[in-house]
């Protein structure tokens, strides 16, 4: 039961940031199904480690981000960027500066180095999947 | 391929990267559409340079004069639709030649488009995301209806500062205030359970989550200057946010 609440909010706030962002009409739902991906991939691998279900939720939305751009003729940015909204370090990011701002300076730095590191494997796994379909499409074309 | 007047090319050129890069493009998205709208008229050499405040263009045309551009970028949104049209629009101009002036009115229309969700639409969505945030963060469900109301006024408040062109600090300060305060309010008015919760998820539509994530985009791509501009933004934004939030708490406990 819980497993499928937290999998509809990540669709939830996928969706409300698609509505933020403007995306396209027509790449709303599919944005939101971005979210539930990724989700998804933080529930399944992140209870033994949260930065290797937040690389594995980035890898599975940029594998559908790509897919949906291709079906779609968008560029992949679109579902990638609303897809990862649930893995996305903003919760961290705010509690650096916030420990910071208590003169709590272990704390702050905790989160800091946690918020590079997440944003960091997010990057990773759209970067290396990107690559991944420019090389798979420039063999396609040979 | 088209031959066309290499200053007005790289107008064109300019104009098309500039709203990539106010829209929230990467870095080296942007610096590769000016690279092929300009290489689609004939010209070889063509180096461009963007950063997160300005753009750098120079190229040397067909009589080996070089020309060079330099635009300064003030304002940085996130605005997926407009990303996705000036793509169509570049696949379209390299693929088939297109008369100058028609594309660059082409590209005054897409900047000006407006937003395609009302404001109306954009406070429910931000009290979507709050709510939902609630919940993942480990929130009870009784959190969820609290939090949606927060986080759209948080959004109704931002738009209203939003139309008076104040600094980014002190809009993002404000609405970490205001998140904060109402989330106290409510709770203190007996609905949702813990304000803690409920503050988290209504601060999560400012926070800067995605730009931090977009400046380690930036650095995998070897744009380090780019990514550093970004990464600093992205903290002083939640540094911002930080001390709304903490100046509230602190008044009223």
């Amino acid at each position: 039961m819980n497993f499928f609440l937290l999998l509809i909010m990540g669709f939830c706030a996928s969706f409300g940031f698609g509505l933020l962002f403007n995306v396209p009409r027509e790449s709303l739902f599919l944005g939101g199904l971005c979210g539930l991906i990724g989700q998804l991939g933080l529930l399944i691998a992140g209870n033994n480690s949260p930065i290797l279900g937040t690389f594995l939720g980035a890898v599975l939305v940029a594998v559908s981000g790509e897919t949906l751009a291709a079906w779609q003729k968008k560029p992949a940015t679109v579902y990638t960027i609303v897809g990862i909204i649930p893995l996305v370090p903003g919760r961290l990011i705010y509690q650096t500066m916030l420990h910071f701002l208590h003169s709590e300076l272990t704390e702050g730095l905790e989160a800091g180095i946690n918020t590079l590191l997440s944003a960091g494997v997010i990057a990773a796994g759209i970067v290396f999947t990107s690559s991944l379909v420019q090389v798979i499409k420039a063999g396609n074309k040979k | 391929m088209a031959n066309y007047q290499p200053k007005s090319l790289l107008a064109l050129a300019l104009r098309a990267g500039e709203i990539m890069l106010k829209n929230g493009a990467e870095t080296y998205r942007v610096e590769d559409i000016i690279d092929r709208l300009i290489k689609a008229g004939n010209i070889k050499e063509v180096s461009s340079f963007v950063i997160p405040t300005g753009i750098f263009v120079s190229l040397t045309d067909t009589d080996g004069k070089v020309i060079t551009r330099v635009l300064r970028i003030n304002e940085r949104t996130i605005n997926l639709d407009k990303i996705a049209a000036i793509n169509d629009f570049t696949r379209n101009f390299t693929e088939t030649p297109c008369d100058l002036v028609e594309s660059f009115n082409r590209l005054n229309q897409i900047d000006q488009e407006k937003l395609k969700y009302g404001r109306f639409i954009r406070i429910i969505g931000a009290g979507i995301i709050s709510s939902s945030s609630a919940i993942l963060f480990g929130g009870p469900l009784a959190n969820f209806a609290p939090a949606f109301i927060t986080g759209s006024l948080v959004q109704l408040g931002s738009q209203l500062l939003m139309k008076r062109k104040l600094p980014l600090f002190f809009r993002d300060a404000f609405g970490g205030a205001l998140a904060a305060l109402s989330s106290l309010l409510i709770t203190h008015l007996g609905f949702g359970l813990n304000p803690g919760n409920i503050i988290l998820g209504t601060i999560m539509p400012l926070v800067p989550g995605v730009a931090i994530t977009n400046a380690l985009r930036d650095a995998m791509h070897g744009d380090l200057i780019a990514s550093t501009g970004r990464a600093m933004e992205a903290f002083l934004s939640a540094l911002a946010i930080a001390a709304g939030v903490a100046l509230v708490l602190s008044f009223w406990y």
